[in-house]
């Protein structure tokens, strides 16, 4: 350990967010270093079974670390200085394996970064861990080539995906912070199902520029981390345009920590009780209930609204992915069977969508996108179930237990998710319970560039509950 | 072309190039009518055919 100061008596640095860690850096009372060996030590403690990590850079982090130990000591410190991150294998990183999650690409080494990995390395952040995914960001839950992950609450299910390794990685505090991506989910499901904060933001907000595509109109990258301050600091760093990615967007004029704390009394939220809350376990939905009390105890009102055809945009959703994923996938479609049982499917189902009834899916998005702006009218943001059952069991062809029957878990796990990745809407999930000893979600969802009003209204939940503060019981001591 | 899943299904698995299992075939060729009555559904929102088909989108509508 290079650190210089002893870390506090009480309290393991694996277990402090970013912004805690932050804070103890500028206090004196624990440096990079210290960070770094704790969650070295967490992993080192709870990787065997649960299978976050696929390549762990400990050399290169302490290394970082101790740079970011004398950047503090000089007053020259950045947004991110000494912050352990981990990166979701989709992420292009330089010098480093970035795998894709798949045989196929198990010993690609890229020669650059992506945007958002140099963003988060230029602040400051030390990158610990490349994390496990589904393959390409679209297999299943059991990887073939690299094992499966398993969900910190309860080894024996899934922590949803695509982006598995970072929510396993960040429930367990292996890591303050983690990179997802999102195309139906993958950053929402597992912060959903492992009790994180995560958010997709705008589509257009984080440069997707080295990133391995699924979708091109639907991809979307961000931060996954334990509070709504920690997203919205990661955020601040990821975001703004990049020449490389035609779609992004421009920074906003205040940071998006600026939102932390605000007022959200009076704030109004939509709520659509039709398709977004159909289709849940009568558990899940009775938690639900709980959380918007909650969530309406902060002064904020909730409103019913309508969103009327939303169930069409999750087929829409569907069929785009389906045409972008065949065309992205082009050059390794004829070795179909190398790939995940899962990825394969999916893959296979690609050639039913012709070109007119892609073109038709992608005419409907700007309808979708005004049925939700209507619906949204007069309101900060429109409020669902992250998800509508608990975590499956994991298994090669997983089920969703919705109380009275079974269906296949994309379809129970992506229904309040991918339309969002349709409109490309922000949305935050933000853990709001616990049903039978596994975590439960609230989803927060914003009009486009307004992620300032669901990081206002995702720290005033934080801040009157303690559900983000839960931890699994693997972490007892 | 035939609307009959075991002609269709293999039909345009060959055309895309790709080889899946027999089995993962079966399953798809049982899903076919689902996928099929679901693109049907799209199809049935008359006022999208005016709309732009944005390739490269913006969240703003």
């Amino acid at each position: 350990m290079t650190g210089t100061l002893p870390a506090p008596a009480t309290t393991d640095l694996a277990d402090l967010t970013a912004t805690e860690l932050l804070a103890a850096f500028a206090a004196g009372t624990a440096t990079p270093s210290q960070a770094v060996e704790a969650c070295l030590a967490r992993v080192a403690a709870t990787d065997e079974v649960h299978n976050a990590v696929l390549l762990l850079l400990a050399d290169r982090a302490r290394a970082a670390a101790a740079e970011s130990d004398a950047r503090w000591a000089a007053g020259t410190a950045r947004p991110l200085e000494g912050v352990p991150y981990g990166l979701k294998d989709i992420v292009a990183t330089a010098g480093i394996t970035t795998t894709g999650g798949s045989s196929l690409f198990s010993d690609f080494v890229p020669t650059e970064d992506a945007a958002l990995a140099a963003r988060l390395a230029d602040a400051g952040g030390v990158l610990l861990a490349k994390l496990s995914t589904f393959e390409f960001a679209c297999g299943g839950a059991v990887n073939r080539t690299f094992g499966p992950t398993r969900n910190p609450w309860d080894p024996q299910r899934t922590t949803g995906g695509s982006s598995s390794g970072s929510g396993a990685a960040l429930a367990l505090g292996q890591v303050p912070l983690a990179i997802g991506t999102d195309t139906g989910g993958s950053i929402r499901i597992p912060a959903a199902f492992c009790g994180l904060t995560g958010i997709k933001a705008t589509h257009g907000r984080v440069p997707r520029h080295g990133v391995m595509g699924l979708s091109w109109t639907m991809d979307h990258a961000g931060p996954m981390a334990r509070s709504v301050a920690d997203c919205a600091l990661m955020l601040d760093v990821i975001a703004g345009p990049d020449p490389r990615d035609p779609t992004t967007l421009p920074l906003e004029a205040e940071p998006f920590t600026a939102a932390l704390g605000r007022d959200v009394t009076g704030m109004r939220v939509a709520r659509p009780r039709g398709f977004l809350e159909g289709g849940m376990h009568p558990a899940v939905a009775a938690a639900h209930e709980a959380a918007l009390a909650e969530l309406a105890a902060t002064g904020v009102e909730i409103v019913d609204v309508e969103l009327p055809t939303f169930d069409l945009a999750a087929v829409a959703s569907w069929w785009i992915i389906y045409a972008e994923m065949l065309s992205l996938h082009e050059a390794h479609a004829d070795r179909i069977e190398d790939r995940d049982e899962m990825g394969a499917s999916l893959l296979g189902a690609a050639p039913f969508v012709s070109a007119a009834d892609y073109l038709r899916a992608l005419r409907l998005r700007p309808r979708f996108q005004r049925e939700l702006a209507d619906a949204m009218a007069g309101c900060d943001a429109l409020v669902t179930p992250a998800m509508t059952s608990l975590p499956p069991l994991i298994a090669p062809q997983m089920v969703s237990d919705l109380g009275d029957h079974e269906v296949p878990w994309l379809e129970a796990a992506c229904r309040t998710s991918v339309p969002f990745n349709l409109t490309g809407s922000p949305a935050m999930v933000l853990p709001s319970g616990l049903v039978e000893g596994m975590p439960v979600s609230l989803q927060l969802v914003g009009r486009p560039r307004d992620e300032a009003s669901l990081f206002a209204l995702g720290a005033a939940y934080q801040a009157a509950t303690d559900h983000h503060m839960r931890r699994p019981p693997v972490l007892a001591r | 072309m035939s609307a009959d899943p075991t002609v269709v299904v293999p039909a345009l698995l060959t055309a895309a190039g790709l080889a899946p299992s027999a089995e993962e075939v079966a399953v798809m060729i049982a899903e076919y009518p689902a996928r099929a009555q679901a693109i049907e559904a799209l199809w049935a929102v008359e006022a999208a055919r005016y709309e732009e088909p944005c390739v490269v989108f913006r969240a703003e509508p």
